[in-house]
């Protein structure tokens, strides 16, 4: 299965969520859409309860998308990481470098 | 397909001190391959590798490296999909006045993608993933040479590279480092996602790829198949 990509506010907050495999193929597609979203100080959060898969380019997207929040003033966080794709954060720290929380509300609520 | 190569050729040389080492080279690799490039010294190997690792301008046939066409490529083209590869040689390359961590850092450095807040808990987490996770204070010359490998495959991994291009990484370790070094690579490159090249005359490391592609008098042929793996898997 391709990305398929959802964007709903919560409050102040705008969550998009991801589903499927975030590879070298789909990584573009999430990249253009948070490439809106993460240069004017948006609170966001991804949801990634649906994610089975992130390769190497979606998580170089993941850490640009942080980067641009940041530098814009916003906050940005992640949500409902699976354990395939836990394990692929251990490995490249991003269980460290990033925020991230059990689910989408929890995650909203931190950074609202 | 993230590398494509199709009718490669390359001629070293002019008029009649030409040698053509490449003589219409086709393959393709897909993310979480991991290919052994095999031949005799003089085969092309490293030449081939060079230019799919856009080190090396070329002429004839077709180079693309995750949608991007080398040849003719821009030079701000070339710097970018340079980014996106990982580099690991013969020799480590460590800088021996750089600590281990400094050392896996000075890959991060050039990435638009990088926050200098963030490069050390990434060089930590790769570091722990070759094993060497203690020892980021250290110096290169305090390891062994397997251990010096291992923080090179740090470093060419750290940049979540979509290609890993290895060209004799085990030659100058023993039979156990040698297995421990491929293994860590494989390992780290496949659930990363990215397709692994590796050019060895190493037959003890030959087990660990998915594809064997051998190279003589400038042709490559695949040979035997071994295991699959694949990425997430």
């Amino acid at each position: 299965m391709a990305v398929e990509i959802e964007e709903i506010a919560v409050g102040a907050v705008t969550v998009v969520v991801v589903q499927g495999r975030l590879d070298g193929l789909a990584a573009p597609a999430l990249d253009d859409r948070l490439a809106g979203l993460t240069t004017r100080g948006t609170k966001l959060v991804l949801d990634m309860a649906g994610l089975d898969y992130a390769s190497s380019a979606g998580l170089r997207v993941l850490l640009k998308a942080a980067k641009q929040t940041k530098a814009s003033k916003g906050r940005f966080a992640l949500a409902a990481i699976t354990p395939t794709v836990e394990k692929i954060f251990e490995i490249s720290g991003f269980t460290t470098i990033f925020d991230i929380y059990p689910d989408r509300d929890q995650a909203a609520a931190a950074i609202a | 397909m993230p590398v494509e190569v199709e009718d490669l050729r390359y001629t070293y040389g002019k008029g009649a001190l030409a040698r053509e080492v490449l003589k219409g080279v086709s393959f393709t690799a897909d993310d979480g391959e991991v290919l052994l490039i095999t031949g005799p010294s003089g085969s092309g190997k490293t030449t081939m590798l060079t230019i799919v690792g856009a080190l090396r301008p070329f002429a004839e046939g077709q180079v693309s490296v995750h949608g991007l066409a080398l040849r003719g490529a821009s030079t701000e083209a070339l710097l970018d999909i340079r980014q996106r590869i990982g580099f690991v040689f013969q020799r480590h390359n460590l800088l021996k006045s750089l600590t281990v961590y400094e050392n896996v850092e000075s890959s991060l450095y050039v990435l638009d993608e990088s926050d200098e807040s963030s490069n050390r808990p990434r060089a930590q987490a790769m570091l722990d993933a070759v094993g060497l996770g203690d020892r980021g204070h250290d110096f290169p010359e305090m390891m062994s040479g397997g251990q010096q490998q291992r923080v090179a495959i740090a470093r060419a991994l750290v940049r979540l590279p979509d290609l890993i291009i290895a060209d004799e990484p085990t030659a100058a370790l023993d039979s156990e480092s040698g297995r421990l070094v491929m293994n860590k690579m494989r390992d780290l490159a496949v659930q990363l996602g990215c397709v692994i090249m590796i050019a060895t005359h190493d037959e003890r490391v030959f087990d660990i790829a998915n594809r064997r592609l051998h190279m003589e008098d400038g042709h490559l042929r695949e040979v035997e198949l071994m295991y699959k793996t694949g990425p997430g898997e």
